[in-house]
């Protein structure tokens, strides 16, 4: 028992299977234990019985779980000892003969080498020790037999004995294993220290040699090794396979004997030959492809370029010899010429190519202008120069944008940085309408479109072409002025009939008149006023659809315009028998917005207009705030309202024309609400139906950008 | 009564405000054309003229230059009534000496003679009494 432990030492495989079965037989053996017991009637017994099995059960998993034997020994130690007290105390098993069956547990935690084992099994011992003591000498009287006793003692030295001598067994098959490795590792030495001795000098020369002749052989170049008398020392497999000749026949042979040598189609005498200059002038020679150097191998007449290096080979600082490297250079050569051919017909393409080109720039209508990296002009084509008055010889060298002023399409000058080489650089791809002013002072109208050139990732200038539109903009003129005059010629004779109208119901010649003409007269004014209103949307819509809206956004204070507006439908309203509520927006510094103030009006009538048309009593409310750092404009009525399904009817442009269902804006052209949402549009904002319900009234809102952005 | 001078290239426009302001009880004289009207500026000796823009040559912008710088009409109340509506016209009008600037189409009518009183006595308060 003198096998120390260590704490928390891993469970080894060996004993484990040992312990497993130990505690498996501990739990069959009280569990068939208590059911005896059971069967007898004796429940008490065998409760107690199937704790013991229990204990072992629970040794079980923690051996198996935690495969570490001071956690299973601690286990142990708090599960059998308030029941060896229990028993101690009690008695209450007494004549069972299972008392000394108890340490096995235990005992096989030390079997396992803990210390905590260790600890507990003396602890057990000395516990067994003082009860035999007190029994036998009558201090504390416990229930069980000297006898019984005397077998747990027994039991537990003889346990002990068996631990201690497997323990032992243990060790010494563990030395044993011990003692194998160290002869292993001493043999593995020793032969280590053997190799590398008893090689000679001369064997490993041999390896060097062979080595060196494998690299020489299996070189891609032929290689000639010749003396001071020009005889071939050396010659390697390439260099026989390219000579046509066997190393053992040349061994000793000239080299010149071999082959004649070549340079530009003339045969070099033997005294100018590469090699022989190069043991006379003791030099390294490199023939290159350019040289066209050949060899004409006498044996067998082939003739082939080669490229070579050639050293000499010193010893004591004098040439003994010369090495040769060459190799047939046929393919490179052959290469070499379809490079020359391509290169010939690819420049010939190549001029071909930029005579085209030069033949297009020649003869576009197109004006096209190219600047160098530098962004001074190049080349200027000559549809350029008619389109600006100004010659190639004048703009090349200049810089495009300092030289050409530009304005755009209001005749405001453009700064030249927006139309220089580095703006074409940085847009990659631009694409301008601008006007450009002749040499001779006339401006033109042009579309720009420049882009950088690149060849391969080196910018090397910009490329502008120019296509002049002044007519086209000349037709946008005319277009323009048609429609106003359109507009015009529609208007005044509309507004003549009304105006007309208007003073014949105010009284002009009533006396004439019968009740039943002047209701006539009515009418007609009523369906004058519509008319206007509808000439008046669809110029709207043309407008819109051209872009040809004239508006000017400016700061306008949106209180005044709406009490305006209110103002002026006040009549309408007050006929009506209805109200209307307007309070200016709470913050005065948040009621200066940025739009067209007719614009804004045409809006704000056609919105109130709507509400007017469709509320018979209660109140029209404008409710006035912000919303999104944008100023928020509602127009509530308690009308008739909108049902779901036309609601969405109500911004689409021609549905409404022809959906007469859709009961509101009934008697104009339904194109109100489109074009008051296209207005708000264009100034920034939107317009839109918040929401409606039949019978319940509607609420439309629009939004306008704020002169100074809320913070 | 006040006298308005109407210079109008189209008849039946220049009618139609003609009856609507006699009705209403001004004295009006009609003139056809720029030309006309600036005859009729010295002959008919108004208290304001309605001056149209878009006419043949002269249109109205040169008429009221002419009538600005001719010492003798030079104070007399101009009031542009066109259908042009760009703040441009308007601003270019009045730079050049027109005393208000309205869009035909904007114009009621009915208004129409309040809105001449009510120049002419700012510009002459002692006609009140008419």
């Amino acid at each position: 028992m003198k096998k120390k432990a260590e704490d928390g030492a891993e469970i080894k495989t060996s004993s484990d299977y040992a312990l497993k079965i130990f505690s498996l037989t501990g739990i069959v053996f009280f569990l068939i234990f208590s059911v005896v017991y059971l069967l007898k009637g004796d429940l008490f017994a065998g409760i107690v019985e199937i704790t013991i099995a229990f204990t072992f059960f629970l040794n079980l998993i923690f051996l198996t779980k935690h495969k570490n034997i001071d956690s299973a020994s601690s286990f142990a130690l708090l599960a059998l000892i308030p029941f060896y007290l229990f028993i101690l105390t009690t008695g209450g098993i007494a004549n069972t003969g299972l008392f000394w069956l108890h340490p096995f547990p235990v005992a096989a935690l030390y079997f396992k080498g803990s210390k905590k084992g260790l600890v507990l099994s003396i602890f057990l011992g000395l516990i067994l020790v003082v009860i035999f003591i007190f029994k036998l000498l009558g201090i504390y009287v416990t229930p069980f037999s000297l006898v019984e006793i005397r077998q747990a003692l027994a039991s537990y030295i003889l346990l002990n004995i068996f631990i201690y001598f497997y323990q032992k067994g243990n060790e010494s098959k563990q030395k044993l294993v011990e003692e194998k490795e160290k002869e292993v590792n001493k043999r593995q030495e020793e032969l280590v220290k053997t190799m590398g001795k008893g090689k000679t000098l001369e064997s490993q020369f041999e390896q060097e040699r062979d080595k060196l002749n494998l690299i020489i052989n299996s070189m891609g170049e032929g290689l000639l090794v010749v003396d001071k008398d020009y005889k071939i020392r050396m010659i390697n497999h390439t260099a026989e396979l390219l000579l046509g000749v066997k190393e053992k026949k040349v061994l000793g042979t000239e080299w010149h004997k071999l082959a004649n040598a070549y340079i530009g189609g003339k045969e070099i005498p033997f005294k100018q030959r590469v090699s022989i200059q190069v043991l006379n002038k003791a030099v390294t020679i490199q023939t290159v492809l350019e040289d066209d150097h050949y060899y004409l191998v006498k044996s067998s007449g082939r003739k082939f370029p080669i490229v070579s290096v050639t050293t000499p080979i010193f010893e004591d600082s004098k040439v003994v010899g010369a090495v040769k490297v060459f190799s047939d250079a046929t393919q490179e050569k052959e290469a070499k010429i379809l490079i020359e051919e391509a290169i010939k017909s690819k420049t010939k393409e190549l001029k071909y190519e930029q005579q085209r080109s030069h033949a297009i720039l020649e003869n576009t209508g197109e004006g096209v202008i190219l600047t160098n990296d530098k962004g001074k002009i190049t080349y200027v084509n000559p549809a350029f120069e008619k389109m600006s008055g100004y010659d190639n010889d004048y703009l090349s060298g200049k810089d495009f944008s300092e030289t050409i002023k530009a304005y755009d399409l209001k005749e405001n000058e453009i700064p030249p940085a927006q139309i220089s080489d580095a703006a074409a650089v940085t847009a990659e791809k631009q694409e301008m309408k601008l006007m450009l002013q002749k040499k001779e002072g006339e401006k033109i109208g042009v579309i720009i479109n420049s882009a950088p050139v690149r060849s391969q990732t080196n910018f090397i200038g910009v490329v502008r072409v120019i296509h002049d539109v002044t007519d086209d903009l000349q037709l946008q003129q005319q277009k323009d002025d048609f429609f106003s005059i359109a507009s015009h010629e529609l208007r005044t004779p509309l507004s003549v009939i009304t105006g007309n109208l208007d003073t014949v119901l105010a009284g002009y010649g009533k006396s004439q008149m019968t009740k039943e003409d002047l209701a006539l007269l009515q009418d007609s004014m009523d369906a004058s006023d519509r008319l206007i209103k509808m000439v008046g949307d669809f110029l709207n819509i043309s407008r819109l659809d051209q872009g040809r809206l004239n508006y000017e956004i400016r700061q306008v204070d949106a209180c005044f315009v709406i009490e305006s507006v209110v103002h002026e439908l006040m009549p309408l309203i007050e006929n009506k028998g209805i109200k209307l509520s307007y309070t200016c927006i709470n913050d005065p510094k948040h009621k200066m917005v940025l739009v067209d103030e007719n614009l804004l009006k045409e809006i704000l009538i056609n919105l109130i207009g709507n509400s007017l048309k469709f509320t018979d009593k209660g109140e029209i409310k404008i409710e006035h705030g912000l919303k999104d750092n944008m100023s928020y404009i509602k127009v509530i009525d308690p009308g008739v309202g909108i049902a779901k399904d036309k609601q969405k009817l109500l911004f689409q442009r021609f549905q409404q024309a022809m959906n007469r269902t859709l009961a509101r804006e009934a008697g104009g052209t339904g194109l109100g609400l489109y074009i008051s949402r296209e207005f708000a549009r264009v100034m920034g904002g939107d317009l839109v139906l918040e929401e409606s319900e039949l019978g319940k009234g509607s609420i439309f809102s629009f939004t306008l950008p704020l002169a100074n952005s809320v913070k | 009564m006040t006298k308005v001078l109407i210079v109008e290239d189209e008849d039946i426009v220049a009618r139609m405000y003609e009856k609507a302001l006699k009705f209403n009880n001004f004295e009006v004289e009609v003139a056809i054309g720029g030309n006309e009207g600036l005859e009729k500026v010295k002959s008919f000796k108004p208290d304001l003229v309605l001056l149209d823009i878009m006419m043949p040559e002269p249109d109205g912008m040169e008429v009221l230059e002419k009538i600005k710088s001719d010492p003798e009409t030079s104070g007399l109340p101009i009031v542009m009534l066109t259908n042009l509506s760009g703040k441009h016209d308007a601003e270019h009008a009045l730079s050049k000496g027109a005393i208000e600037y309205w869009v035909k189409s904007s114009v009621d009518i009915k208004d129409l003679g309040g809105m001449i009183n009510n120049i002419v006595n700012e510009k002459h308060p002692e006609n009140q009494s008419n």
